[in-house]
């Protein structure tokens, strides 16, 4: 997995591309971890990110959460098959998909 | 202070003073002794001088009419004053002239006493009358009455005395019949004896205190020249060559002139210094030897597993026979090995061979006899004929008596059928179709190696499309537990039959996890070789076949997930499943394994097996995921809320919940040991562009 992080004016732009799971998933969290303070935009693209395992999806959580209190959280260009993993785990509730 | 008390000089110091001491008193003792005698002597010789010029005076035939004058007769006064006189001039206490009373001496009368001007005494009154002093004078004054003594000496000097110590002098005063008629006694003060002998005592502990300090000073400088110091150069030396192991430049002996038992023990320490210096360079050299030799023989290792076929799938394009083959040495390099080499478009050639012994004199045998029976074989020899000629061949110069079993086998893949001779090697096991796995008891030939001029009988086996043929070395056989028990051919042939699956990989793999149970913590004492073959049936044949399960087995860890994703989503490519499914696959397979790599086993131990079918009508694919950890059913739990919001979320069960409704089918079962997760996935085939 490859990660593009683009920050400008507190606001934070992850392109993703290749796959978000179990091995690439501590990854992402690690350049999360660095940028969360200071930002209070976070947008993550995945038009490249071919599908989402339940490790990705842990990370995602905890930047929504962290994201809550001082923000916003958006994900844009989802790919079918992670839509579809959005909405069976209940996660197209809880974030916002543009 | 106290480390001055534990030195060696306090001890040394403390020990010649003691002595020093010990010896002044017996000298001040016997000195003492020796003064006091003399002196009294010569006192006792003055004392008697007097009493002899006193007696002089008194004339003892007159001793009644001294007594019946009263005191007041001129003869007595003149003998009264005269007495008096020598007290004076002669220097002596008391002159007395007594009479004990007879015969029992306790009472005493005195007749005359003359004194000293110059001290406290007064005359006693004419006749005083008194008790005798001590049992003393009391035995003095009878035996100069009774003639056994002419004089008698008696010393007052211990314990309180109230006339000052004295010694007093006694003669008998003889009448003209030679009867004792009184006794003249002379008391002299010894005063002066005292004196003296305090003065002497004191002179003596004077030197001998002087003496000690000059003795210790002496003996610290001396302590410190010839002991103190070179010991503190050999500690000070001892602490540098254990800190630095490097020996000193001056040897230490050279510092220490006298070849005392110092010098021994700084001689010794140089030597010490050069023998653990010369120890030290032989363990490095050692210890680079054994290195070498062990990079050499981890070299050996690889050529000797490098010359055995050892890429599997070993003939991919051919299809009428699977077969995998593995090799584990109990040393670097090992005796046992297998073979399996195409003799032509049709025949197969299978070697399982053991040499005796083990390590590099078997390895180099091994390669000998590897060689010879596949060249023979290649040259169109028969299995019996081969093993005849190795046997001539190696017999003729085998001066070690080392031995190698040999089992060799050409299967006919067109018909299925085996020539196969065996040169006392362990029994082949074949499984038909539709049978279990059995031991054929062959006929076996003697050993090769043994003796020149033997042959080797042939015999046939007939396999059918499905047989399986399981060769090995006795390394299976006689794997040895813990307490000692053989893993035996009844337990290769139970696992063999338990196995879940029949390929050969996994039949191999289910003896390699059945042999390291039983065999625990014990060393493994043989090489472990075997070889299993599965026959598949002549190529005409391969289109009627099911299509066999294609599956890989690897370590179970998260670091593997990439791999099973690679193999499984470049097959299902392959049949044509749309990228929307191998994407659903992918994270259905990252799921389960992650689960297996972080709870089936103790951290990084055990391996996982996942096995891909292509399913046909309705088209789609099965993969099942086996691992022998801890027995846990992932589909028991409760799914998840996926209603609550991000807050009150739990990401547990997520993963789970993502297969069971992305697949069409989720099993779990716990068999033989395994857990074994399978799940199913349809699809329409797309175009392959």
């Amino acid at each position: 997995m490859t990660i593009n992080k683009t920050i400008e004016n507190g606001s934070a732009v992850f392109a993703l591309e290749g796959r978000l799971d179990t091995n690439t998933s501590p990854e992402l969290e690690e350049a999360l971890k660095s940028v969360f303070d200071g930002i209070s935009q976070l947008t993550f693209d995945f038009e490249k990110l071919d599908y989402i395992s339940s490790a990705g999806l842990r990370v995602l959580l905890s930047a929504q959460k962290a994201m809550n209190g001082k923000g916003s959280m958006t994900v844009k260009n989802v790919n079918e098959t992670i839509t579809e993993i959005f909405e069976v785990t209940g996660f197209s509730d809880i974030l916002t998909i543009e | 202070m106290k480390k001055f008390r534990k030195s060696v000089s306090f001890k040394s110091i403390f020990g010649t003073v003691f002595l020093l001491l010990f010896f002044a008193v017996i000298v001040s003792f016997i000195g003492y002794r020796g003064f006091t005698d003399s002196l009294l002597e010569q006192f006792a010789d003055d004392a008697f001088h007097t009493a002899d010029a006193a007696a002089f005076y008194v004339d003892a035939d007159r001793m009644d009419e001294y007594i019946a004058s009263g005191g007041t007769s001129e003869e007595y006064v003149q003998v009264y004053n005269t007495l008096d006189t020598i007290c004076n001039t002669l220097g002596v206490t008391f002159i007395y002239v007594i009479q004990p009373d007879l015969p029992d001496y306790d009472h005493i009368t005195f007749i005359f006493s003359g004194i000293n001007h110059n001290t406290d005494y007064t005359h006693y009154d004419f006749l005083y009358y008194r008790e005798t002093t001590n049992d003393d004078y009391r035995t003095k004054y009878r035996q100069l009455y009774e003639g056994e003594a002419d004089h008698a000496v008696v010393v007052r000097d211990k314990g309180y005395i109230e006339t000052g110590s004295h010694i007093t002098a006694m003669i008998p005063l003889k009448g003209s019949d030679g009867q004792t008629k009184a006794i003249l006694c002379v008391q002299r003060q010894m005063d002066d004896l005292t004196s003296a002998r305090r003065s002497f005592i004191n002179k003596v502990l004077l030197t001998m205190i002087i003496l000690s300090l000059i003795v210790i000073a002496g003996q610290s400088v001396y302590l410190n020249r010839v002991l103190i110091s070179p010991l503190h150069r050999i500690k000070t030396e001892a602490a540098r060559f254990a800190s630095e192991n490097t020996v000193s430049e001056n040897r230490l002996s050279d510092t220490i002139k006298d070849h005392d038992e110092i010098w021994e023990l700084a001689e010794s320490i140089d030597q010490m210094e050069l023998q653990v210096k010369n120890y030290v360079e032989d363990l490095t050299q050692v210890t680079a030897e054994n290195e070498r030799i062990g990079t050499e023989l981890t070299l050996a290792n690889r050529i000797q597993s490098e010359m055995l076929p050892n890429i599997f799938p070993a003939f991919p394009e051919r299809k009428e026979f699977d077969i995998y083959a593995s090799m584990d040495p109990a040393k670097e390099v090992g005796g046992d090995f297998y073979d399996f080499f195409l003799l032509d478009e049709d025949h197969l050639g299978l070697v399982m061979a053991d040499v005796s012994g083990k390590g590099v004199p078997a390895a180099l045998f091994m390669m000998v006899s590897k060689i010879l029976i596949q060249n023979f074989a290649m040259q169109g020899n028969s299995p019996g004929k081969v093993l005849e000629i190795v046997n001539e061949q190696i017999s003729s110069n085998n001066r070690e008596d080392m031995f190698v079993t040999v089992w060799l086998g050409y299967l006919d893949l067109k018909t299925g059928k085996i020539i196969a001779a065996n040169a006392g090697h362990e029994y082949p096991i074949l499984r038909k179709p539709d049978g279990r796995f059995e031991l054929i008891r062959d006929r076996h030939g003697f050993v090769i190696g043994g003796m020149s001029g033997l042959k080797y009988k042939e015999y046939e086996l007939q396999l059918v499309p499905g047989s399986t043929l399981f060769l090995y070395t006795d390394g299976l056989p006689e794997a040895t537990s813990i307490s000692g028990e053989l893993f035996g051919t009844d337990r290769i042939l139970s696992t063999l039959n338990s196995a879940s699956s029949n390929d050969p990989k996994s039949l191999l793999d289910a003896i390699d996890v059945s042999i390291d149970a039983f065999v625990g913590d014990a060393e493994q004492f043989d090489d472990l070789t075997m070889l299993c073959m599965q026959y598949r049936g002549a190529a005409a044949d391969e289109e009627s076949s099911a299509p066999a399960a294609k599956e890989m087995t690897v370590a179970a860890v998260t670091e593997s997930i990439d791999k099973i994703t690679q193999f499984i989503n470049d097959e299902l490519a392959e049949a044509g499943c749309p990228f929307k499914v191998r994407s659903q696959i992918d994270v259905a397979i990252d799921e389960i394994f992650s689960n297996i790599a972080h709870y089936a086993y103790a951290a990084g131990v055990g391996k996982a097996t996942v096995r891909l079918e292509m399913l046909e009508d309705p088209c789609g694919a099965a993969v099942t995921f086996i691992d022998r950890g801890k027995p846990y059913d992932p589909l028991a739990a409760d799914d998840p809320d996926t209603t609550l919001s991000a807050e009150k979320r739990e990401i547990g069960g997520l993963g789970v919940l993502l297969v069971k409704k992305t697949m069409d089918d989720v099993r779990y079962e716990y068999k033989d040991g395994q857990n074994i997760l399978r799940f199913v996935k349809h699809y329409t085939k797309t175009e392959r562009s």
